[in-house]
């Protein structure tokens, strides 16, 4: 079993204990007289799930789950005695709140006996959650006997009806109810006793029916739904779906109370888009069959302005939070002929929808896409956007927040969306909604279709990051005063931060292949570093994305600006050597050292060569460069467009050594091609 | 200089108000009128000449590489930078495995090119689009990115850096023919030369006119050369070696242009033309702003080396291939 399954029962049994130790200890037997056709011909059930006006009585709860007008009228010749007529109506009065009402009339008219009992109920129900809702109703009834034409009094009482109903997002198609009928009535003033109580001509009151408590279950797959209701016994229906139009039911009720036998039922209906019309055949053990006639006519609540006609979104990755948060340029929703043009994909960077208004007025519509906990409420992704009437349009979705909670997925998840199209003048009820799923990556996944797509990688500000870089500059001082200042401050930096990495056993494959256009895994600095310390000497712990990542933190930290540079396989990067302009660099004999980027001088480095040293890192880059480019962004430029994915890491704190970094400064700036290629900086030349 | 279209502006309205105001207009009506139509005209000339710009101006995000910028009246490259607003007449030259990203005025939409090239940003935007609808191999790559970040569509076939081929490497034979080879006096290649030298009008057809001269001429005897070469034809007959054929055959070319030329072979044993730009030392800035892309002689000569193989259809392709090969630099 697993996790999410045992929260769900444990929340649902939970959520059964507190009504109970409410309303009472025990199940009693169900005195009422059973209503709802769809319900009775499935062994009366429908405690769980009903999407019949007869919900009322069922249960209230499930009146606010029903989004849509309903009226519903039946009626039955009850064991060739008396007949029972009933009428009942749901009226939404939001998205999360709905009325019902119902009316039942009981009648035996013959020569002798004069019966009738009628029973009057409404009931307020609210989600007060996605998928929970409570409600409850109020019964009053009336009752009257005759006999050979002479009154035998009349009666009348209230009682309270409560109700709960669960439909777990997380299992589409599973519902759960707890009803409690006639929970407690008002015997006098202040007086509440339990079950239905009424009194009789101003004099004795009495219990007409007792109060009972129905758990229901319901789960529907396909063309199937069963549902299974307990309280004075076991109640079990099933109903199968055929053609989109007709359904066949059957059911069992198999009470716990010694000397009763069960009740079988069997039922159809048929049921188009406005209405249903139902059969049910009840056949008790005990006493004579009965049928049951329903029919129920029905508006959905909502008045969607438009037709969604098809929906494209993308696979979403929490580390480009910031890129999809910040609006689009203003992208013109593109007209289309018909739905048939839908592929299936998008060029947006989020979505789009596809809306067609068939009505004859222009409308208004705002789109809000809920991801679940992972957009907290929802994010408007489309603003007033008008579409004239008979207008097709492709709309794309603009920005989209996602909450801190998916920068903390750590694998790939599918998650339901949801989409409102609302007209924005009416938005309670002129609303059409859609849903589809997406796949949410990881925080660490990346599809690296432009490179600059890893500055989200790159934190600066990262505490573990700024530490590091600030306790190597520091260490590093006294190795500079050493070696005199003749290196730009840029390059300087540089030497002490990609020596300070260089003493970490870290050793990467230096040409770790990456799979361009692919998902790829990039660690985030902090990780990086933590794997480095953690992982043996030697141990490969990252690729080139990853180095890539670390290095150009820990230089933008320093202020050293830097660039990405993608090769046809392979990332590495490079720093600006402090604005000095590519046609200087030239002059003065850089020009095959340095590579030129927005005009300026920059030294590339290979990322994943932190242990051979600086020289070789800035050998290796130099040729990487020349093996072709194929696309490249400065971080800063990268940032402004895909921002930084920023979760929070523990800090992790690494001794710098200060006698090892000062050693391995001393022998980047002795090496032979460091010397030369650095030469023009002291005024010397370059040698050949 | 006035652009031929403002001058046909200004002609017409001076027609025009020639009709409407006789000369025995009294002096002071006819100062204000001519005054006034000068305004209009101005006026409308400044109104078609900001309609132009706003269509094709680009603004500069990014730049990687030596790519350079001819700005339109200027004589001076200059190294490309962020911000820089290329106008419709600016000239861009980009060498192989550069990239420029660049954004319209309006911004609303980003184009990234890559790859060898020289022309006016909007020359380059419609080659580039040409090239991705007939999916031939390209050097530039132009993509859309309004939307989606796919910048370039990485590992897309379409996408791979431009290549130039770098020169031919010469045989020990091969080489002593470079050196001595006379084929300049042959009739093939002077008919060639005379066709491009005069050309219909009477100058170098195919010549950029933001190019010194020498260097101009150069540029139109590479582009007809490249086109007889790519095809049978007399000097695709004369110069049969398909591998050294560009080399010998543009050498030849030039010599038969007299433009003054130098037949080396460099370190890496490739046959290198070293071209006398023909201007002076102080005024480099004319042909490039990379010094990669020249050097100078003690006695001020600034030389192109040029490295011309096959493959290469552009002068420019051979100038790029002939970056490094400076056997004698001062």
């Amino acid at each position: 079993m697993s996790a999410a399954f045992r929260a769900v029962v444990v929340r649902c049994v939970a959520l059964c204990v507190v009504i109970i130790l409410i309303t009472g200890a025990a199940a009693a037997a169900e005195g009422e007289i059973p209503v709802g056709v769809r319900a009775l011909s499935m062994g009366r059930t429908g405690t769980a799930a009903s999407d019949r006006a007869s919900a009322t009585s069922l249960n209230i709860a499930a009146v606010s789950f029903m989004d849509q007008y309903a009226l519903e009228l039946a009626t039955a010749d009850l064991v060739g005695l008396a007949r029972s007529n009933y009428l009942a109506a749901a009226i939404p009065l939001s998205e999360r709140q709905a009325v019902g009402l119902d009316w039942l009339g009981l009648g035996v008219d013959d020569d002798e006996i004069g019966f009738a009992q009628n029973r009057f109920r409404a009931g307020y129900s609210a989600r007060i959650r996605r998928g929970l809702g409570l409600g409850f109703g109020l019964n009053y009834r009336t009752q009257r006997a005759a006999l050979d034409g002479v009154s035998l009094g009349a009666a009348a009482g209230w009682s309270v009806d409560l109700g709960a109903a669960w439909a777990p997002a997380r299992y589409p198609g599973l519902n759960v109810g707890l009803a409690v009928r006639n929970w407690v009535s008002l015997i006098g003033a202040g007086e509440w006793r339990s079950g239905a109580w009424i009194r009789v001509d101003d004099g004795p009151s009495q219990r007409l029916v007792p109060r009972s408590r129905v758990l229901g279950v319901s789960y529907a797959r396909g063309p199937w739904v069963g549902a299974m209701d307990w309280n004075d016994g076991w109640r079990v229906g099933v109903e199968r779906s055929g053609g989109g139009i007709g359904a066949l039911r059957a059911g069992v009720f198999l009470p716990t109370r010694d000397g009763e036998g069960p009740t079988f039922s069997v039922g159809a209906g048929l049921r188009w888009d406005w209405g249903s019309v139902d059969y049910a055949f009840v056949s008790p053990s005990q006493s004579p069959t009965t049928s049951h006639f329903g029919v129920t006519v029905r508006a959905s609540y909502l008045d969607p302005p438009v037709t969604v006609e098809a929906v494209a979104i993308r696979d979403l990755y929490p580390a480009l939070r910031e890129f999809y948060a910040r609006a689009a340029p203003p992208a013109a929703a593109r007209p289309y002929e018909s739905a048939a043009e839908f592929s299936g994909d998008t060029t947006e960077r989020i979505g789009e929808l596809w809306l067609y208004n068939p009505g004859d007025r222009a409308v208004r519509v705002a789109v809000r896409l809920h991801l679940g906990r992972y957009t907290e409420g929802g994010t408007e992704v489309v603003d007033a956007l008008r579409i004239g009437p008979g207008e097709r349009r492709v709309v794309p979705m603009q920005k989209l927040l996602l909450s801190d909670e998916a920068m903390e997925l750590l694998e790939a998840r599918s998650v339901e969306a949801r989409m409102d199209v609302v007209d924005i003048r009416n938005p309670t009820r002129r609303r059409a909604v859609v849903y589809t799923t997406l796949v949410l990556h990881g925080r660490n996944e990346l599809l690296i279709d432009d490179v600059g797509k890893l500055a989200a990688f790159i934190t600066p500000v990262d505490r573990t990051v700024r530490r590091f870089a600030t306790s190597i500059l520091r260490a590093a001082e006294n190795a500079d005063a050493a070696e005199g200042d003749a290196l730009p401050p840029n390059m300087r930096k540089a030497v002490a931060l990609f020596s300070g990495l260089g003493e970490m056993a870290y050793a990467g494959d230096p040409n770790l292949p990456r799979e361009s256009g692919t998902i790829d895994a990039v660690k985030f600095p902090s990780e990086l570093v933590a794997a480095i310390i953690g992982a043996g000497d030697g141990a490969p712990v990252g690729d080139c994305d990853d180095a890539t990542a670390l290095v150009c933190s820990l230089f933008e930290a320093v202020g050293v600006s830097t660039a990405l540079i993608q090769t046809p396989r392979h990332v590495l990067m490079a720093f600006d050597l402090g604005g000095l302009a590519y046609d200087q660099a030239q002059a003065n004999g850089l020009g095959d050292v340095t590579i030129a980027i927005d005009g300026n001088a920059w030294l590339p480095l290979e990322t994943t060569l932190l242990r051979r040293g600086f020289a070789d890192a800035w050998k290796a880059g130099l040729a990487e460069v020349a093996k072709g480019v194929r696309d490249s962004r400065t971080v800063r430029s990268a940032w402004e467009r895909y921002g930084v994915a920023a979760p929070e890491f523990p800090q992790v704190d690494i001794t710098v050594s200060d006698g090892e970094l000062r050693r391995r400064i001393r022998e980047v700036r002795t090496n032979e091609w460091f010397q030369s290629a650095t030469a023009p900086f002291i005024g010397a030349p370059r040698t050949p | 200089m006035v652009p031929i279209s403002d001058r046909a502006v200004h002609r017409r309205a001076k027609n025009a108000v020639r009709r409407c105001i006789p000369n025995d207009t009294p002096y002071a009506l006819r100062v204000t009128a001519w005054a006034l139509v000068a305004l209009l005209a101005t006026c409308a000339s400044a109104y078609a000449d900001t309609g132009a710009d706003d269509v094709v101006a680009m603004r500069v995000l990014f730049s990687f590489g030596s790519v350079e910028t001819l700005r339109d009246g200027e004589t001076a490259w200059e190294f490309t930078r962020p911000n820089m607003v290329l106008g419709p007449h600016d000239i861009v030259r980009m060498p192989p495995g550069a990239l420029l990203r660049l954004e319209s005025v309006g911004g609303d939409r980003l184009d990234l090119l890559s790859g060898i090239g020289e022309g006016t940003a909007t020359d380059l935007l419609s080659r580039a689009a040409s090239q991705i609808q007939s999916r031939d191999p390209q050097p530039y790559v132009r993509s859309a990115e309004a939307a989606e970040p796919v910048v370039l569509p990485v590992g897309a076939p379409n996408n791979a850096p431009a290549e130039t081929t770098g020169g031919v490497t010469l045989d020990a034979a091969t080489e002593a023919a470079w050196m001595i080879d006379r084929r300049h006096e042959h009739e093939v290649v002077r008919e060639l030369v005379a066709r491009v030298v005069i050309g219909p009008n009477g100058a170098p057809s195919t010549a950029p006119s933001y190019m010194p001269p020498r260097v101009a001429l150069a540029h139109a005897l590479f582009a007809a050369m490249a086109t007889e070469l790519a095809e049978p034809s007399p000097l695709s007959t004369l110069f049969s070696d398909s591998d050294s054929a560009p080399a010998f055959a543009f050498a030849s070319l030039l010599t038969a242009a007299d433009v003054p030329i130098h037949r080396v072979i460099d370190g890496n044993r490739r046959a290198v033309i070293l071209l006398d730009a023909g201007v002076p030392r102080d005024q480099t800035v004319r042909l490039t702003a990379s010094r990669a892309l020249f050097y100078t002689h003690a006695d001020g000569t600034v030389v192109l080396p040029l490295g011309p193989a096959s493959g290469q259809t552009t002068f420019l392709e051979a100038w790029y291939a002939g970056e490094g090969a400076h056997p004698d630099a001062d």
